[in-house]
């Protein structure tokens, strides 16, 4: 299991606060949030990419005619994607601990 | 087109860049969230550019990943490859292993070769199978790609390849500035170049040299007149080209007291001495002193100006004053140095100079120019690069004519893809046949096309051989055909895209749901139609450049001259200074010449003229009488000739007013000058300008010159130029002149046979002395006027090839869409439509297509004849007789070429075309 890569990470937490999801959401989500602005290129590549690793689980609703008859494909977080999640950012936990004063807000 | 519809293009684009199974997903919500936009009320200009800015960002992203996944997939194979053979170094299997994996790893690109491979033997299949439209495919694009590299190889030859000598990149031409004087590039001063090469550290070198007229006698032949250099010593080293035979010159050679040496060009060596190898050591007389010939260049070689032979420049600063003698300079670069770092060297050199010998150097600095463009300035070089722009004008013209051709069988094969398509084809698999044909066409044309640019380079080149410099040379040689090639590459994409667009963009549903044969669902028009108006468009302004070169041609070839050009024999003839040392002993050999030739029994008439008639008089600025003049700048510039009693009887014209030269006109008379009918219009408008005075600069230490005569227009301007041609004539006798012409009109017979009395006649005279550029004053005139003949031609081959090209494009295209529309036709017949209806229809289709691309085309005619204006020559860059011609045949052509399938349209006969299911 290889760890996971920033945005990785924040494309998961994005899926996992929007419930089942798309990528235009998650683009907006993770815009509204932290004020990155992700292209859209990365976003599907690295959705396809968590895909692959087996942490994302996916649907294929159905077509509909704003779309040109294509049909949309719904993601969700599934049970080792939490985990990989959980994993890195215990990890990340670890490696802060005993330096909480330099990371509450000031 | 729906406003909501999102760019198509675009999306194709995308569309071969996202992988399959991610398409719905990415193509859907990109149209949704752009519809999204669109509905809140971004304007549709502004949409389509966020849509094609997303699809470029979305298609990187996704072909970086894909080759991320494919390096890693390679590299992975190599890896295991290298793991197995550490492991079992001494197997005997391991390179079967080896290239088991490597195998793997290729597999990805090896199918994707095989499919290419497939579709090429495809794509041959069905060209060969209607052989007629393949063929016409293949004539038109040869002849762009042949044309543009005719044009391409010329303007290679003359402004990229260069000098042919080792490195020549590193060589650089150096000048002067005076940029207070408004002096932006002279020759450098002899002192100037020996206190640069003292002090400068950049160049491994700095050479000098002047061109000039070398006369050489003895060896027993007749003496003959060369053209020279005077040169520094280290010339041949700057250049690192060493003669053949013998040596190159050495320091020492230049200085005064060092025996006088020359080295010969290949062909003087071969022609006046035979080739033998004991020529070294022969002494030969040049411009009337002993000189030992110590070397012979290469063949070929005649470094600056087609010299024929070279001589050590013995102008050294210790024998001229500062400020004397001029030369060319030309160094060449230490390794590692750049040009910034020597230019800055140089310059700061410059500026020292200044402070040492402020009366010479003031405000004088320093100017790099290469070789190429120093000899080929950029305003001359215009004409070029309006023709190879009108070339690749040509050539997509015949682009828009192939993809258009394709494009029409393309429709053909609309349900053919849609099965593809419906069978789970990818779209680069339905799209690459398209690609594959168009890739055979252009291989073929580029094969073809290579032939027709060799033939028009060799000619070319011939053709030229009389006038261009001796480095430059046109031929088709490696740069000229990866020009080819990448054009082949280009024409292919070009002409295989757009089928292919339109073929991957069709809607499979209703192609396979189409019960005609294929053809309906097809959207031929808009594309096709717009190639067909920019090829009408690009053709109008070919031709008006055509016809405005062809104006200008028929103006300089009609040239009636208002004087005997057709029976004038000319010579001409220098005097050395060693032995004519001063204007007296010159003046003297003038006058006997001309009483000599006179007196000939088979000479009518004779004289003596510094500039031929037609050959382009020097300018000089002149100060009227009674005029003030702030600055030199403000004095009118007029051309000036100089010449011998008797020139007006020779060219049988009269004066218009007063009267000619005499013998009386000497130095110690008052100075006095025959103006022409140009200078008397413009300067004295309609009065007399007898007795009237001006003088030569505004100096009042000139002497006011009289005028004492008026004559005809005698072309002191040159044949071929346009500019105002108001002048004067000095007698020769009251100006000192080293290089003369002589002109002569025989009693009976053709002017040449004077060429033996008159080489006789100045050999009486002096022994040692040539004569040289012997030739009626008619073939003077067809020399000057053969550049014009050359591309004047050239630009209307250029203009009929694009007319034609787009007549075929007009008639294809309206062809191709009478024939798909033959039922409705055929109905509209049956319903009562009659002939002339059927043909108005038709018609009405090319003739908008016609008026766009004219009214376009005409608009590019007027930018491109400014650009021409240089080369016109009694025509006017707007001249309403080439514009109206044009577009009369524009017009008529384009009619004519819409007119046969209309014509066919309406003989239909409405029973076949109703079968015709």
């Amino acid at each position: 299991m290889s760890a996971l890569g920033e945005l990785e990470t924040l494309i998961l937490l994005a899926i996992l606060r929007l419930g089942e999801t798309y990528g235009v959401p998650v683009r907006d989500e993770i815009y509204k949030r932290t004020g990155k602005r992700l292209t859209r290129g990365a976003i599907y590549t690295a959705l396809a990419r968590l895909e692959k690793k087996g942490y994302l689980d996916s649907t294929v609703g159905p077509p509909t005619p704003t779309r040109g008859g294509k049909s949309k494909r719904f993601y969700t977080v599934n049970e080792q994607g939490l985990e990989a999640l959980r994993t890195s950012t215990r990890v990340v936990g670890q490696m802060r601990a005993g330096l909480e004063a330099l990371f509450t807000d000031q | 087109m729906s406003r909501r519809a999102p760019p198509r293009l675009s999306r194709f684009l995308l569309s071969l860049a996202v992988p399959r199974d991610q398409h719905d997903t990415v193509l859907g919500d990109l149209d949704e969230e752009y519809a999204e936009r669109i509905d809140k009320g971004l304007g549709r200009v502004r949409g389509r550019l966020w849509y094609w800015r997303e699809c470029a960002s979305l298609s990187r992203a996704f072909l970086g990943d894909r080759a991320r996944e494919r390096s890693k997939h390679v590299g992975r194979a190599r890896a295991a490859v290298r793991n197995v053979s550490k492991r079992s170094t001494r197997n005997s299997n391991t390179t079967a292993v080896r290239s088991n994996v490597n195998a793997i790893a290729r597999k990805g690109r090896r199918t994707e070769m095989g499919v290419l491979l497939k579709d090429l033997v495809f794509g041959f299949r069905s060209l060969a199978k209607r052989p007629s439209s393949a063929v016409i495919s293949v004539l038109v694009l040869s002849i762009g790609i042949g044309l543009s590299t005719f044009m391409f190889s010329i303007v290679y030859g003359v402004w990229l390849r260069g000098l042919d000598v080792p490195e020549a990149d590193r060589l650089t031409m150096i000048f002067q500035t005076n940029l207070e004087r408004d002096v932006n590039q002279r020759s450098v001063p002899v002192h100037d170049l020996y206190d640069w090469r003292e002090q400068q550290r950049s160049f491994e070198g700095l050479a000098g040299w002047y061109s000039g007229t070398v006369n050489v006698s003895g060896g027993g032949e007749d003496p003959e007149r060369f053209s020279g250099a005077f040169v520094t010593p280290n010339l041949f080293d700057v250049l690192r080209v060493q003669p053949i035979l013998g040596r190159g010159f050495v320091e020492g050679d230049e200085q005064p007291g060092a025996p006088f040496t020359a080295i010969l060009a290949y062909d003087v060596w071969q022609n006046r001495f035979g080739g033998e190898a004991d020529v070294l050591g022969t002494v030969i007389k040049a411009n009337g002193e002993q000189a030992t010939i110590i070397g012979v260049m290469p063949e070929g070689y005649g470094f600056p100006n087609g010299e024929d032979i070279w001589i050590p420049m013995r102008d050294i600063p210790s024998q001229v004053e500062r400020g004397q003698r001029s030369l060319s300079v030309m160094g060449r670069l230490n390794d590692g140095v750049t040009l910034q770092q020597a230019e800055l060297e140089l310059a700061s050199i410059a500026d020292g100079l200044v402070l040492q010998y402020p009366e010479t150097n003031e405000g004088i600095g320093v100017r790099f120019v290469s070789w190429e463009l120093n000899q080929t300035p950029m305003s001359f070089g215009k004409v070029f690069i309006v023709m190879l722009v009108s070339v690749i004008f040509v050539l997509m013209v015949a682009c828009a004519n192939v993809a258009n051709l394709l494009l029409a069988r393309a429709t053909l094969r609309v349900k053919e893809a849609a099965v593809r398509t419906a069978l789970g084809g990818s779209r680069m698999r339905v799209v690459l046949p398209f690609f594959a044909e168009a890739m055979l066409l252009a291989v073929g044309a580029a094969v073809l096309g290579t032939l027709i640019a060799f033939g028009g380079i060799k000619s070319f080149d011939a053709l030229t051989m009389q006038f261009r410099p001796f480095w430059i040379e046109f031929m088709l040689d490696v740069p000229a055909l990866l020009f080819v090639a990448g054009t082949a590459v280009v024409v292919s994409v070009f002409a295989g895209a757009l089928p292919a667009y339109q073929i991957a963009r069709s809607d499979v549903n209703v192609a396979l749901k189409d019960e005609s044969r294929g053809s309906s669902s097809f959207h031929l028009g808009k594309v096709s139609r717009a190639l067909v108006v920019g090829e009408v468009a690009l053709s109008c302004a070919l031709l008006v450049g055509s016809g405005l070169m062809a104006r200008s041609m028929i103006n300089v070839s009609d040239t009636t001259f208002s004087y005997a050009a057709d029976n004038v024999f000319t010579a001409r003839v220098g005097l050395f200074p060693t032995v004519y040392p001063d204007s007296v002993a010159r003046s003297r050999f003038f006058v006997d010449l001309q009483s000599r030739l006179e007196s000939h029994p088979q000479i009518a008439h004779a004289a003596l003229i510094s500039h031929l008639p037609g050959s382009g008089a020097s300018s000089i600025g002149v100060a009227m009488d009674g005029e003030e003049y702030q600055d030199d700048h403000d004095l009118p510039t007029l051309r000036r000739a100089i010449v011998s009693p008797g020139l007006f009887g020779v060219l049988g014209v009269s004066l218009l007013q007063g009267r000619e030269f005499t013998a009386d006109d000497v130095f110690e008379r008052p100075p006095v000058a025959i103006v022409n009918q140009w200078f008397a219009a413009r300067h004295f408008d309609g009065g007399s300008p007898l007795g009237r005075r001006f003088r030569e600069g505004n100096s009042s230490d000139a002497p006011w010159i009289t005028i004492v005569g008026v004559a005809p227009d005698l072309d002191l301007n040159g044949v071929v130029s346009a500019n105002d041609s108001a002048g004067y004539y000095l007698p020769l006798a009251q100006r000192d002149q080293r290089f003369i012409s002589i002109i002569a009109s025989p009693v009976g017979g053709g002017p040449m046979a004077l060429t033996a009395e008159v080489r006789r006649t100045v050999r009486a005279l002096d022994d040692d002395l040539p004569i040289y550029n012997v030739e009626s004053l008619d073939f003077t005139h067809q020399q000057l006027t053969q550049f014009f003949g050359i591309f004047g031609v050239l630009f209307i081959l250029f203009g009929v090839i694009t007319m034609a090209m787009s007549l075929v494009g007009l008639y294809g295209v309206l062809s191709f869409s009478v024939n798909r529309r033959i039922q409705e036709m055929g109905v509209r017949i049956a319903l009562g439509a009659r002939g002339r209806d059927v043909v108005r229809l038709i018609l009405r289709q090319g003739v908008i297509q016609i008026g766009i691309g004219m009214t376009i085309g005409l608009a590019a005619a007027a930018g491109v004849s400014r650009v021409l204006g240089n080369f016109l020559v009694g025509v006017q860059a707007r001249d309403p007789v080439v514009f109206g011609g044009v577009t009369l045949l524009v017009i008529g052509i384009g009619l004519f070429a819409t007119w046969l399938p209309a014509r066919r349209a309406s003989g239909i006969d409405p029973m076949v075309a109703l079968r015709a299911e």
